[in-house]
Order: C-alpha cells, then structure tokens, then sequence
C-alpha cells in the first residue's frame, strides 16, 4: 500500500512539473552592443554625433530573457512626442520620415533561443541637408507573434533605444519656465511645473518643486533628472506630501540645467544654470485629525475669551459698584429694573444662587444711580 | 650527540615536509571562483500575482447596449492578475518612460472582428461623439488616464520615488498620438521593477454604432530616457 501511495505520489510531481516548467517568465528587450566606455549614457542610449552626408555603424543587441526560443522584431521608427513631452517612439505602422529612415538594419527578424542574445549591426545615414541640432529615433525591438481578436484593448509590448544623434552646427541650448499647476487629492498634493525647451538640442533637467508655508519654511521638497526634448513643452507630475495642518502655502519650481554645448552624456566644462519658474499661492484642506484639533482649539479659545470678557466684566464692576441695602419687598428683578441690568447679572455679581432670595438689610453690590440714569439697560 | 642530531635533522625534515604539504593544500583552497552577472534589459509586459507572464493580455471596457446617441465606456489596463510591469535591471541608468500608443498608428480604429464595423479612438471632434477633419470617416476618442493607477515598486530594493504618472490624455490624431504612463527620472533606482493596476480608460462611442464586439492593439514601450 506504502508503494502505491509513493508511486502515485511521483506520477503527480511529474505531471506538476511541466506546468511549471512552461509558464513563461521574463520578457524581451535589448541594448547598445558596443557602448562608449567615456559615456555612461551610451550604456542605455545610442548617442552619435554624425555630420550630415555621412554614416556611422553600430550594433544593437537583443536579448531574449525568456525561457522560450522567440522570434524577435528588429526595426527603427522615428521619434515621436508623448503625451505631458516624454520621449516616445513611433509606431512601425505610422512609417519613418527622419531618424527611423536614416536607420538601415542588417536584419528585420531574428530568432533568438531562451536566455541568448543576438547582435544586430546597423548604420545610420545622416542626408546632406539633415538640420544642425539634436534629432531623435528608435530602434525597437518586440516579439513578432500572431494575435487572434479579442474583444476589448488587446495589449503588446517593445523595448525601444532611443537613438540620439547630434547634427554639428549651431547649437542653442535654452528652456524656459511656463507655468505651475496644483491639484489638491485627498492625501496629496500633485504639482505639475512646466518647461519649454527653446533650443534645438534636448536638455537634462534637474527639476525642483518645493511648498512652503507663507513663513518660508519649507514643507516638502522634490528634485528629478528629466530630459525635455528639443522644442517641446514638457511637465510632470510631482506627487508631494499634503501639509497636515493645511492653510495657506506657496507652491513654486525651478529647473537646473548645463547651458554649455555639451551633448548627452558629456559631463566636461558643465555650466550649471538655474532658471526659476513660476510661484503659486495655495490653500491646501487640513487632515481630518488636523481639522478636529484644530476645531477643538477654535472653540475653547472662543469659550476662553467669554470666560475672560466675564472675569474682566466682574473684576471691573468689583470696582466701580457700590453698596445697596435691600429694602423691605425688594427682589432681584425690581432692583435691576431700578439700576437698568439684567436681573441675572445682579445675581451672579452678588453670588446669589436659585432660588433668589433676599434679606432685608442684606447688602448687596449694584451699578449706582449714576449708571442707573444714563446707561440703558445692561443684558446678561 | 650524533644521534640527537640524526633525530633533530629528521624531525625538521618530516616537518619541512608536513609544512609543505599544508602549503599545497591550502593553495588548492585558494581557487579562484569568478561569476560575471551583468545587467539584463528595460523590458515592460504583464504578469499576474505570480510574476508570471500572460501570454496575451486583454482589457475588457464595460459592456454598452446599442444606442441612437453618442455614449461613454469605461475599463482599466492593469488589475492584480494583470499587472503592467516594468523591469529596469540596470539597463537605463538615466531614467525611463513607458507610452502607450496605437499599434496601427494614428490611423487605427476599433474593430469588430472582419473589420467590417469601425469606430475611432483618436477623433476630438465633440469630444469624439462625431468624425472630424482626421483621415477617416469615423468618430470616438478613447482617454488613459494613468493618474489614476496605482504604482507598486515590487522589489526589496527599489522605491517609487522619482517615478512619476502620466496626466490624463485623450488621443488626438497628430497631437497625442502617444499617452505617457510613467516616466522615471534619473534619480529613480536604477535597478527596480515596479507595476500599475487601474489605469483608466474612457471612451467615447459615436452614436449608431452598431452592436458588435471590438477590439483595438495598443503598444506599451518602454524606452531609456
């Protein structure tokens, strides 16, 4: 019986492994074969510098990082601007008018077996009138696999490297602020600086958002590295710490940048400028908690200036009232009728308690007939 | 005396050799063992809750009966058994984006499935209740909005910090042909995998648009900044 359940036991593993033997993980993707060892960024990037009328090599390679032998897409598209001005890459579909075309691949398909790459060379042809200043493209790299329909958004998936070439000539490196935009959430508040590059090279910018209470002092801060692209408006979403107590703050940016001639990657001779945008009054919301102590003070300050308006009221006809003598069939009501207050002020001056009651002869403190002529009659 | 010496030249020589043979034994544990890991790929898809790859994800918009007037759509990309990842294993040390565009570019539309039945996604025209000056003949616009969508970093490592979620965007053909999901500046973590769920969708359906089933590709591509 041991045996059978044993042997059961291994066909189940056997059959179980296959299913996780397959399920495929990772995914596909590629990089620079031959980067520039004095450029980090050419790591991630190609960035060439390609005077016009001229070609340059280079390979790209494709890695397949699946566990599956795949066939993989090789092409170059144009660059196009996404949506807020992030880079982006043309779709094959949309065809090639500028970088995508200078760009001539040695193959359009490869096959690649799981976990190996393949290296794909490729020369870029810069045309004779192509303009001085930065131009973008892509190569992209993506699984060529048959889709059947389905109803609804049916999803695929590239890697693309950005290809940045440098055409010489004049180039002018310039951005310039345009504007600053507060959304209050309910747990945050997202600030979205915005910058137009007005040069014709892409710029790396260090972007600062910072809110401040109207003191100066700094509630929270943010920097990121972002590229803004040759002539674009570009903003960003910086999502920041609300301030707990909530109130009035100033919301503002700047954009920190190297205004030499240097082109992606090149560190030398930077010359770091600092533009300052725009500058924002905000009313931000209190937290709940916040709101609820803030509330709770509000209102004992409320009740402690009462209590001290009675106090100072006591204290100062402590020292201003005078001597009464109740007479004979005086009550609390027909002596503040005479000196014009409320009978209820009359009591609580004189500490009299419910039920109100008064001796003859029992002094009490009263207003005077001074006030009793010219004041009118004092409430509560 | 002679003996003692023997005795002593002997001892010296049996530890001369012991001390030798420790020599040669410890060289052989000093063998160098080296391993190269370098760096993987940027590489973007989905994956469920087990990091598994789904092989051909699809999003469902919430069904709508047929209607004489124009009329709105809405889904999501990315749920937890649909999750939109992004690996950065050190490939893109300057940061990143992921976009997401029309596989058939700024001319495609939704489909049915002979593609005998159309309408568009890109078309601003009445905020896409009716066609406009586009290429086609076709009305509808189809709006992502990521600012909706949850970012996870999904490593012990990395943070979302300096991750940054595309604003609302409705497609415009030859204005946002391309909708910005995330981009990553170059002070996010330079090795880090992270993944969205609920991006928003909305789309707006022309109206008489006959009832079918349809479907449209997008691409997500990520890109090194």
């Amino acid at each position: 019986m041991r045996n059978v359940l044993a042997g059961l036991l291994a066909i189940g593993i056997v059959l179980a492994m296959p299913a996780a033997a397959f399920a495929e993980s990772g995914s596909i993707g590629g990089r620079p074969a031959q980067p520039d060892p004095s450029n980090s960024r050419t790591k991630s990037i190609f960035v060439k510098t390609i005077a016009p009328g001229t070609t340059v090599n280079d390979v790209v390679e494709v890695v397949n990082n699946t566990n599956v032998k795949k066939t993989i897409a090789v092409y170059a598209t144009d660059s196009v601007v996404s949506s807020g001005g992030a880079f982006a890459c043309a779709q094959m579909a949309d065809g090639s008018n500028n970088v995508g075309k200078w760009i001539t691949l040695s193959q359009s398909l490869v096959e690649v077996a799981a976990y190996e790459s393949a290296k794909i060379p490729f020369t870029i042809a810069a045309p004779a009138n192509a303009e001085p200043g930065e131009q973008n493209g892509c190569i992209n790299i993506q699984e060529q696999k048959n889709t059947e329909f389905q109803s609804g958004v049916a999803l695929s998936f590239r890697t693309a490297i950005r290809v940045a070439i440098l055409i010489p000539g004049d180039v002018k490196k310039e951005i310039t602020p345009q504007g600053l935009t507060i959304v209050e959430k309910s747990d945050k508040l997202v600030v979205s600086p915005s910058v137009k590059n007005t040069g014709n090279v892409s710029v790396d910018a260090d972007i600062t958002t910072v809110v401040r209470s109207l003191f100066g002092t700094v509630q929270s801060t943010q920097t990121s590295t972002f590229p803004v692209l040759r002539s674009e408006l570009t903003n960003w979403n910086f999502e920041m710490g609300k301030p707990f107590w909530g109130g009035l703050y100033n919301a503002s940016f700047n954009a920190t940048y190297d205004a030499s001639t240097n082109f992606i990657g090149d560190t030398t001779n930077k010359q770091p400028k600092t533009i300052d945008g725009q500058t924002r009054l905000i009313f931000v919301t209190p937290s709940l908690v916040a709101f609820l102590i803030e509330f709770i003070i509000f209102v004992g300050i409320i009740v402690g200036a009462y209590f001290l308006y009675r106090y100072l009221v006591h204290k100062k006809n402590v020292k201003t009232w005078v001597d009464y003598k109740v007479k004979p069939n005086d009550n609390l009501e027909t002596i503040a009728d005479k000196q014009a207050i409320a009978w209820k002020l009359l009591a609580r001056e004189n500490s009299i308690k419910a039920p109100y009651i008064l001796q003859s002869d029992q002094i009490i403190k009263v207003p005077g007939k001074a006030h009793a002529k010219k004041q009118p009659k004092i409430k509560e | 005396m002679k003996k003692f010496t023997t005795v002593a030249v002997a001892s010296l020589v049996v530890l001369g050799a012991a001390l030798s043979m420790a020599t040669v034994s410890y060289a052989a544990n000093n063998t160098n063992v080296t391993q190269t890991i370098s760096s993987g790929t940027l590489v973007t898809d989905i994956r469920d809750a087990g990091r598994v790859t789904v092989a051909s994800p699809t999003f469902a918009l919430a069904g709508t009966t047929f209607s004489f007037n124009c009329q709105t759509t809405t889904g999501t990309i990315g749920s937890d058994s649909q999750r939109l990842y992004v690996d950065n294993p050190g490939a893109a040390n300057a940061g990143y984006t992921l976009t997401l565009a029309a596989t058939a570019g700024a001319t495609g539309l939704w489909n049915n499935a002979g593609s005998t039945q159309s309408f568009d996604f890109n078309d601003p025209t009445t905020a896409g209740c009716t066609d406009g000056a586009d290429a086609d003949a076709k009305g509808g616009q189809l709006t992502v909005n990521p600012a909706a969508s949850t970012l996870i970093a999904d490593c012990s490592s990395c943070t979302i910090t300096g991750i940054t979620k595309g604003a609302s965007s409705a497609f415009s053909q030859g204005v946002t042909d391309s909708a910005t999901l995330l981009t990553a500046a170059a002070g996010s973590d330079d090795v880090g995998r992270w993944y969205l769920t609920g991006i928003g969708l909305s789309q707006t359906i022309p109206g008489e648009q006959p009832n079918d089933s349809y479907t449209i590709n997008l691409t997500a591509t990520v890109t090194a900044s």
